[in-house]
């Protein structure tokens, strides 16, 4: 892909997010790939095709369009998953205690994601400054940082994704087995858009 | 081996979820995870860092000056950081499940 025609503010294919074909990393062919490979119990194919559809289309676009200014820390943390995961299975279900359940988890992961920030950080700033830090950041280095969120994109969608639908991704991504994942390396080679 | 989301299908399913709302929550994770990675990266990477990334010729080399970064600066790799990240919350999710269910 050339850097050239990247356009930081278009809506991206996933196979233009996350090209590279590491352990973890996966791209939209990949996710198609596999959503067909016999290596997926066939309960779980059609599962592996709609993860891969809303991958594609919502998560893309919101983690191409993230931009961190007006909100606060709660939003880049917690109240994400909240927010999203709790709201389908109560209106689905009824079940407030699954609900509940959920939204524990994702309290969870936003204090491990905290505590994993505060342990590791250089620089201790407060939400605030981390928020005006980054929204400037990103107005200075529009491709450094739209190339940050693909790469980290490709590998959230990779291991959720694996960890859905039984894909081993140690085995997955070794070059001696063949596999839709290590596929996209022929993809990757090609200026043009998968189709 | 990886971690799986199973435990937390197979549950998902017992309650009457539906495919589609577990492929909702499944990318759910997604984008929660890459959120908070990114949070993480701009707290600890530096601008110059984000510069390296930006003057890269092309994708594959920004890619793993990416990868060289993030393995510097947070002492594990990204995988392992995704896999912890799902450990925790199928941890989480299971213990309260249990508890909710006692």
């Amino acid at each position: 892909m050339s850097d050239s025609s990247f356009d930081p503010d278009k809506p991206q294919e996933l196979h233009e997010m996350a090209p590279e074909i590491g352990i973890g990393t996966i791209t939209e062919s990949g996710l198609d790939g596999a959503a067909k490979d016999e290596s997926i119990a066939p309960e779980k194919r059609s599962l592996a095709r709609k993860i891969s559809s809303r991958i594609k289309t919502r998560v893309k676009n919101y983690i191409l369009n993230l931009d961190p200014r007006g909100k606060d820390k709660f939003w880049w943390t917690g109240n994400l998953l909240n927010a999203g995961v709790s709201s389908y299975i109560y209106l689905a279900t009824g079940a407030p205690l699954l609900i509940k359940s959920l939204v524990t988890a994702g309290i969870n992961i936003g204090a491990y994601a905290e505590g994993n920030v505060n342990k590791r950080s250089m620089g201790n700033y407060s939400a605030d400054e981390l928020t005006s830090r980054t929204g400037e950041i990103q107005d200075r280095y529009k491709n450094g940082t739209s190339r940050l969120r693909r790469f980290l994109l490709g590998v959230s969608a990779g291991g959720a994704y694996a960890a859905a639908v039984g894909i081993p991704l140690s085995v997955a991504t070794m070059e001696s087995v063949p596999h839709p994942i290590q596929e996209l390396k022929d993809f990757i080679n090609k200026d043009e858009p998968n189709t | 081996m990886n971690q799986t989301l199973e435990p937390v299908i197979t549950i998902l399913q017992k309650e009457g979820a539906t495919e589609d709302q577990i492929a909702d929550t499944v990318a759910d994770l997604v984008q929660a995870a890459t959120a908070l990675f990114y949070k993480e990266a701009m707290e600890v990477f530096s601008e110059e860092d984000i510069k390296k990334i930006d003057v890269c010729e092309n994708e594959n080399q920004a890619n793993s000056v990416i990868r060289g970064l993030y393995e510097q600066k947070m002492s594990r790799k990204p995988e392992e950081e995704m896999d912890i990240f799902l450990k925790t919350f199928v941890e989480t999710f299971l213990k309260e499940h249990a508890e909710i269910n006692t």
